[in-house]
């Protein structure tokens, strides 16, 4: 009988097999994913473990925020993922965790012109915490310069506390304007206004060889620097939108023709902000001064290393005697979810990153260039040495001289459409200079302002306004 | 036993990709298409507006740029591709080339890169003054090599289109190639005994011969076109470059739905994107006659 069965039972499984209607292949399929699954459950990948959660977008940044999670558990007892995922991405996984619900980090940092999108809707519904009464309690706003909040503050709530501030400032070859300027019995913080600047650096301008300082107008960044330099912005307070305001319109006026104009009245030229190119012409003095945000001065120390003791930092010229001598740029802040496991842990583990003591800020200033918004840690040594690549300058006394002078940043939900338009309306300024000149330029750059801000103001008209519906 | 009977078996094979389908593929598509009636700031943010998303999509003109500059990428492409495309192949399919393999290769191989490294490759080679193509330019016919390719409003849609022949022409090869292939021999042999010349033979018997694969390549193209995000996004940013000049459907889709937060009218650009793509479609094959045999 045994015998009989052995015999039997590989003919019967041959003739079940030949009977299955769409062959051996699905059936496999089904065994693979069967095996894979039951493998899955008895080993389940681990899950998260930590206590908090942070997505950063910056390296640098995540790499501090590594070392001090480390001590935040040694002092805590309570553990912080910091996971660094690219910038678009953030934004991207970011808006999706808060639609669905579901994995969303309890910290995070956004880029300042991103950040507005996601203050959009009721004001309670905001997936962000109001962080002022936790600024309050701990004192901490007076620590801050008031303009860094500006950027994340809607409606009174303030729903991210600023990394920086980033100050703008000269970033200039100084191995070819300074002796220029000293044969003459000057110095560079002598030109007090971009008038004087153009004016005394003008002997050294050679048309397609050599321009005074570089000027993209392909798109809006050193327009906006320009714009907050003299008092203006995209947005106001409240959200108000001002980019077609007389500064937007004296800004462009006074710009364009900086680089628009031909020949020896051309004095700014631009071979791109961020590709390689910026960095080629400023080494190779197809310009010779760039504007620069802290953040920019680390990016130059990396990509430019040719440039090690050529080069210095100065005050920004004021468009007007005894004007402004700095702007702004970029910017970082740091949310926590309304949906954050542990809010105030959270705030603890933020506030030990954002506004720890002076060393770790020091720490991060040699690294980034980045000046912290708080001021305490400005004593710090970090940013009172003399830097090589700066030609000894102490690059933190220089940018900390202007910090408190930086103009606000208005954030919108309305910001990248603004930005946009913008962009538009300085490419069709420069062009219209080239093929008009100076003629009717003013009137051309108010109607196109205009017409840019009410592209923004229709889009803006739609926006339901959220808090009355609640 | 159930899975032995042919009417119950192919149901049960077919429900986990029935039900994932329900759930990751007509779940999103429905969803997607209520989204687009709501102006919207997270899920519990969402203000009703019914069609005002999409007429409001018709009056804007950013909408109406995203349009003319995906239709001029869509028309480059397509008519400097396809041509040379099929040039190429016709020549690599010929016997008597030498190392028509290795030409073969070197004409896909920019497929194998991956898009990122292509962009960045790309980045380098137009840049201004230091870049290869503006030095080649100056070399050969004493052109500025300060041509500024990606942030000159109308140079921006060229470079775009010469990056995705690049990228492109030689994964459109391949097609022809094995369309060629599968054209049988003896045509040839009885068109050139008829005394039909190469341009003849070109006419009459390649192009019949391969027109299921030039149609499915031209339509595949075209939609590709209207879709084109990735490489617009990695060569000019966010910003979709200077004047908007780079500004394509899909990258304005995702301005307004992952910078701007407003996925309702993100969802309605979409839906507008998906609907052009089908008419485009419909009308090219229609004008090609496909489907008439079937009937």
């Amino acid at each position: 009988m045994q015998a009989q069965a052995v015999d039997t039972a590989p003919g019967r499984l041959r003739r079940w097999l030949d009977e299955l209607p769409v062959g051996l292949a699905p059936l496999l399929i089904a065994a693979t994913g069967l095996i894979a699954g039951l493998y899955l459950l008895v080993h389940p990948v681990p899950g998260q473990r930590a206590d908090l959660t942070m997505w950063v977008f910056g390296a640098l940044h995540a790499d501090a925020y590594q070392a001090a999670a480390g001590s935040f558990a040694a002092d805590t007892d309570r553990t912080v993922d910091v996971q660094l995922i690219n910038y678009n991405a953030v934004n991207q996984k970011l808006r999706s965790a808060l639609w669905a619900a579901v994995n969303v980090p309890d910290l995070v940092e956004i880029e300042k012109s991103a950040a507005g999108g996601f203050f959009r809707g009721p004001l309670d519904k905001v997936g962000f915490l109001d962080l002022k009464p936790y600024l309050e309690r701990d004192a901490i706003l007076d620590r801050v310069p008031a303009h860094a909040l500006a950027a994340y503050t809607d409606r009174g709530a303030v729903f991210g506390v600023p990394h920086d501030i980033h100050p703008v400032l000269l970033a200039y070859r100084a191995d070819i304007i300074d002796p220029y300027l000293a044969r003459r019995g000057l110095r560079m913080e002598d030109l007090a206004t971009w008038d004087d600047y153009f004016r005394e650096l003008r002997g050294l301008l050679v048309p397609d060889e050599r321009y005074l300082l570089q000027i993209e107008y392909g798109d809006a960044w050193a327009f906006q620097i320009f714009l907050m330099q003299r008092g203006g912005g995209i947005f106001g307070p409240d959200g108000r939108l001002r980019m077609d305001d007389d500064i937007a319109v004296a800004t462009m006026t006074w710009m364009i023709p900086l680089v628009a104009e031909s020949g020896d009245r051309k004095v700014a030229e631009s071979l791109g902000n961020w590709d390689p190119s910026f960095y080629r012409g400023f080494i190779e003095g197809y310009y010779i001064a760039a504007l620069c945000p802290d953040w920019r001065s680390s990016q130059i120390q990396t990509f430019a290393k040719e440039l090690h003791g050529k080069l210095r930092v100065a005050p920004l010229p004021a468009p007007v005697p005894g004007g402004l001598r700095t702007s702004q740029m970029g910017g970082t802040m740091l949310g926590i979810a309304r949906a954050a496991k542990d809010p105030e842990l959270a705030w603890r583990f933020a506030k030990s990153i954002y506004y720890g003591s002076p060393e770790q800020h020091g720490r991060l200033f040699r690294t980034t260039n980045i000046l912290t918004p708080d001021r305490r840690a400005w004593s710090d040594p970090a940013y009172h040495e003399p830097r090589p690549y700066w030609s000894g300058q102490a690059l933190g006394e220089q940018f900390i001289a202007v910090a408190d002078e930086v103009p606000p940043f208005y954030s919108s939900g309305f910001l990248p459409s603004a930005q946009a338009k913008l962009n538009e309306a300085i490419v069709s300024c420069y062009s219209r200079y080239r093929s008009h000149g100076a003629d009717g330029f003013e009137a051309y750059v108010r109607q196109r302002l205009t017409s840019a801000a009410d592209y923004v103001r229709r889009q803006m008209a739609r926006e339901p306004d959220w808090d009355a519906e609640e | 036993m159930p899975l032995r009977t042919a009417r119950t078996a192919p149901y049960l094979f077919l429900a986990p990709f029935v039900l994932s389908f329900l759930i990751f593929g007509a779940y999103p598509i429905v969803r997607s298409v209520m989204l687009s009636f709501y102006i919207t700031s997270g899920p519990e943010a969402q203000h009703f507006v019914g069609l005002d998303n999409y007429l409001h999509l018709l009056q804007d003109p950013d909408f109406w740029t995203a349009v003319r500059n995906t239709a001029t990428f869509a028309l480059g492409s397509v008519l400097l591709q396809l041509p040379l495309s099929l040039g190429l192949a016709l020549l690599l399919n010929r016997a008597d080339i030498r190392g028509r393999n290795v030409f073969r290769f070197i004409f896909f191989s920019p497929n194998l890169m991956g898009l990122v490294f292509s962009a960045l490759l790309f980045m380098l080679i137009l840049a201004p003054r230091f870049g290869l193509l503006n030095a080649a330019l100056h070399a050969l016919f004493g052109l500025p090599s300060t041509t500024r390719w990606l942030s000159t409003p109308g140079l921006v849609m060229p470079a775009l289109i010469m990056v995705a022949l690049w990228l492109y022409t030689g994964f459109n090869m391949v097609y022809f190639l094995a369309a060629l292939q599968a054209v049988d021999g003896e045509l040839y042999e009885a068109a050139t005994i008829d005394g039909a010349g190469r341009w003849a033979q070109f006419r009459h018997v390649t192009l019949p011969g391969i027109r299921p694969v030039l149609i499915f390549v031209v339509v595949l193209s075209t939609i590709g076109s209207f879709q084109l995000f990735e490489l617009a996004f990695l060569l000019l940013g966010n910003s979709s470059g200077p004047d908007q000049a780079g500004l394509t459907i899909v990258m304005y889709l995702y301005q307004n739905g992952f910078l701007g937060g407003d996925l309702g009218y993100a969802a309605a650009i979409g839906w507008t994107l998906a609907l052009m793509v089908l008419l485009l479609a419909l009308v090219q094959l229609r004008i090609t006659g496909t489907g008439k045999e079937a009937r």
